[in-house]
């Protein structure tokens, strides 16, 4: 009996793993890997759940760890097993060779006014270029998240700033006599010397735009004025741009151990009032929305934002930037629910979802949205939910159909104001070229492969940070720049040239 | 044979087996996890072969027969990996295989039992931490600016050692925090061998006059022969592997000459590059070396007369 019995339970268990249980909702669900920060909560998430509800599908997202999107992003697209839409975040040699072998669909001859109306009005043929894969006729496997951002600025502590009767720098010179003050005159007041005036932050920024717009360099892609391509480090003004960082390092201006950073840990540092400036992809709304982080230490402090740097003599910086693209999407080849997913691309380029992806839901994650001054006002909870249920990250394209700003960032309008006055302040003394990436060109791939492969790229990180820590000499690391960096990147110029990138 | 012997050969092995029965399936799930994860994914080495392709698949793309090995062996970038692996490992085989024994020996000479039983037990814990925390421990311990080893060097009047920034320390970094780590887990094998030790030897010994560092010459070591010899093969065997968490972890610009090793290398240009072909070739060649050293390893052993693995 009890045989019997044990076996009936077990082909009872047996059936019930392999009964399929019919379902009676039909809704498509799409799922998506996208780039989310640690923050943004996927489960329960009722922007999400809007989204879907505004487009008549279920949306399943799966958000790595951001730090290790790209490994999880280069698993998933070698286990074939893709989403129907992707984040793919990289317009360069691995987009276009992902692209060759037939992950994601050519979207060619969809981007019209009839299959994607709203993508097609909005994009420019600018952005469309950083998604073409030249080796494939230029076809377009995959739409950019455009991004119309505010200024690229040094974030500085106001408040040690006054305290020590010192004006925010705007030249190389007054950026190092803060930083040295920072270091040497006790701008917290503790008594201890314990701070610094910034960290080199090389993983995030080694060269990064709001730095090296005071020196004489350019973009690897863009020719000097006679139409010559050097690769950016073996330009005159790279030297001088190393020179600098050497002498405040050698001054103990910068945070002696700025190589253990492999994220963003200066911005640690700098909440913990450790460093007095950062510079690392920081835009004018950090400007508010750092407030929180560096209140827990200390509530007496106050943040400044700073126009990127400028050469002696001029008034304004010359900073370059790629057509803002902030990453790009692309649908599986294989999916198998294409019109949802061609749809859904499509919409990503409405006001109408990326208000929501970026506002949320009134009740929950605002009170009331201003739609034309892009801001919303919010109760301490809807702060929260909106730290939870909403992200620039979120977005599918971050800006307005128009172009505008997306978001002016603030909870209230006095903040709002705020924003606005630094971001036109710093876009005054900011003058932005605009050039475009070779990275997706035929034969880039392979040159950067030869030369990841021949310890090019290890040495010079390593010679890099000798020569700003005073361990080599300069003409160390002259030598190697011209005899050995130099050369090994003489034939991606002349790929460069080739194309006539940038002329 | 004749039948009947056949057949009674079998009935005594369906007999064998039915009274062991509990134990063989106790060992399925063990065996369930080896032939799932390390036999089958097996398959995938024939990447090393081709020039894949994320679409194809492993079974679709085209054979390039030794290309990827052809451009490994003639890589700069491969013999540096090759000799830092090579060096760290043997290092670190010289310095840490000796501590867990050493640490066995001390342990098994406390005679109060309570002490005994909390001594092993805070030398297992680090084990249990994760790299990621033990990581921040030793950056927090040996930092330039605030660390406390370097605190107490400028105290004593000496001059701030860049431990966590230097080609020369780091090896010793890297075996010191493995000893840490892990040398208390380590003695729980030859505490074992130990245990298995007739009390009525060392009676004998002490019965001849021997003191206690003849009874653990005379008596303990070799009671636990065998199993030094094993471990040992399998160390030899191992010498190809020095884990990635922790040398990522300690990895950095200023000791990248020294630090880059066949995990973090295949990890930068297989995971993060995508080349994932070139990578499976850097890893079956690592494997391929590691294999001839576990089958010499244990040749030599045998040879001296000593237990072996096989």
């Amino acid at each position: 009996m009890k045989k019997f019995l044990a076996t009936v339970l077990c082909l009872a268990f047996v059936l019930s793993l392999t009964t399929a249980v019919a379902s009676a909702d039909d809704t498509v669900t799409l799922t998506m890997l996208q780039r989310l920060p640690a923050s943004y909560v996927v489960e329960d998430n009722p922007v999400i759940e809007a989204w879907g509800e505004l487009l008549g599908v279920k949306i399943e997202i799966e958000a790595p760890p951001i730090s290790s999107y790209g490994d999880r992003r280069n698993i998933i697209l070698a286990s074939g097993d893709l989403p129907d839409i992707i984040y793919v975040g990289d317009t360069g040699s691995s987009y276009a060779q992902w692209a060759a072998d037939g992950l994601f669909l050519d979207l060619t001859d969809y981007l019209n006014e009839e299959s994607m109306p709203n993508a097609f009005r909005v994009l420019t043929d600018l952005e469309l270029n950083s998604v073409k894969v030249a080796a494939l006729d230029d076809h377009i496997f995959s739409l950019p998240r455009v991004q119309t951002k505010p200024m690229d600025t040094i974030l500085y502590r106001k408040d040690w700033l006054d305290k020590l009767g010192l004006d925010v720098p705007t030249t190389p010179a007054e950026f190092t006599a803060v930083m040295e003050a920072f270091t040497t005159q006790d701008p917290d007041g503790n008594g201890v010397d314990d701070t610094y005036g910034f960290a080199v932050n090389l993983p995030m920024g080694a060269a990064h735009r709001v730095i090296t717009s005071a020196f004489d360099m350019r973009p690897s892609e863009v020719p000097d004025a006679d139409g010559n391509y050097q690769v950016m480090e073996a330009q005159e003004g790279y030297m001088d741009y190393l020179d600098w960082l050497r002498d405040m390092y050698m001054a103990s201006s910068i945070d002696p151990e700025f190589y253990l950073i492999t994220n963003y840990e200066d911005r640690d540092e700098f909440h913990a009032g450790k460093i007095g400036a950062i510079y690392a992809n920081t835009v004018v709304e950090h400007y508010i929305t750092e407030l929180s982080e560096t209140a827990w230490v200390d509530k007496n402090f106050e943040l400044v934002a700073g126009a990127p740097l400028h050469k002696e003599g001029e008034d304004v910086a010359n900073v370059y930037y790629n057509p803002q693209i902030w990453g790009n999407y692309a649908i599986n080849a294989d999916t198998e629910h294409l019109e949802e997913a061609i749809v859904f691309l499509d919409a990503g380029y409405t006001d109408a979802v990326n208000e929501l992806l970026m506002f949320g839901v009134e009740g929950v994650t605002y009170t009331t949205f201003d739609h034309d001054g892009h801001f919303s006002i919010k109760t301490d909870e809807q702060l929260a939910n909106w730290q939870k249920y909403c992200a620039t990250y979120a977005t599918i394209n971050y800006q307005c159909e128009d172009k505008g700003l997306l978001i002016a960032n603030g909870n209230t309008e006095e903040e709002v104001a705020l924003f606005n006055e630094a971001n036109d302040a710093i876009a005054a003394l900011t003058n932005r070229v605009t050039f475009l990436s070779g990275g997706s060109l035929p034969g880039v791939a392979e040159e950067n492969t030869k030369i990841t492969d021949a310890g090019i790229s290890d040495k010079f990180g390593e010679l890099r940070t000798k020569y700003i820590c005073g361990q080599i000499d300069r003409d160390e690391m002259v030598s190697f720049l011209q005899n050995e960096y130099a050369p090994a990147y003489a034939n991606l110029e002349a790929i460069y040239a080739a194309n006539d990138m940038n002329r | 044979m004749t039948e009947a012997t056949a057949k009674k050969r079998d009935v005594s092995f369906r007999t064998y087996f039915w009274k062991r029965r509990w134990l063989y399936l106790m060992c399925l799930p063990g065996l369930a996890f080896l032939i799932i994860f390390k036999y089958i994914p097996m398959y995938g080495v024939i990447m090393a072969f081709q020039d894949f392709s994320f679409k194809k698949g492993i079974f679709g793309s085209p054979f390039n027969h030794f290309a990827h090995f052809q451009q490994l062996f003639t890589s700069a970038k491969f013999f540096q990996v090759f000799s830092n692996s090579l060096l760290l490992s043997v290092t670190r085989l010289i310095f840490s295989f000796p501590i867990p024994i050493i640490l066995a020996l001390l342990i098994n000479e406390i005679h109060l039992k309570a002490y005994k039983k909390t001594t092993q037990t805070l030398m297992y814990l680090p084990h249990f931490l994760s790299w990621i925390v033990l990581g921040g421990i030793t950056t927090n311990f040996l930092s330039m600016t605030d660390g406390l080893i370097n605190d107490m060097i400028a105290a004593l009047g000496g001059q701030k050692i860049n431990f966590l920034g230097s080609t020369d320390w780091f090896r010793f970094v890297i075996i010191i925090t493995n000893i840490w780590k892990e040398a208390g887990w380590g003695t729980i094998i030859y505490l074992a061998g130990l245990s298995a030790i007739s009390p009525d030897l060392y009676e004998a010994a002490t019965v001849d006059g021997a003191n206690r560092w003849q009874r653990i010459a005379h008596v303990t070591l070799p009671g636990i022969s065998n199993t030094v010899v094993i471990m040992l093969v399998l160390a030899v065997g191992g010498l190809m592997n020095n884990g990635f968490e922790q040398v990522y972890l300690f990895q950095n610009d200023l000791n990248i000459a020294v630090s880059d090793v066949f995990e973090t290398y295949t990890y930068k240009i297989g995971i993060v590059s995508g080349r994932y072909s070139y990578s499976t070739a850097v890893g079956l060649f690592k494997n391929v070396i590691a294999t001839a050293l576990i089958f010499s390893s244990n040749r030599i052993a045998k040879k001296l007369g000593g237990a072996t693995l096989y």
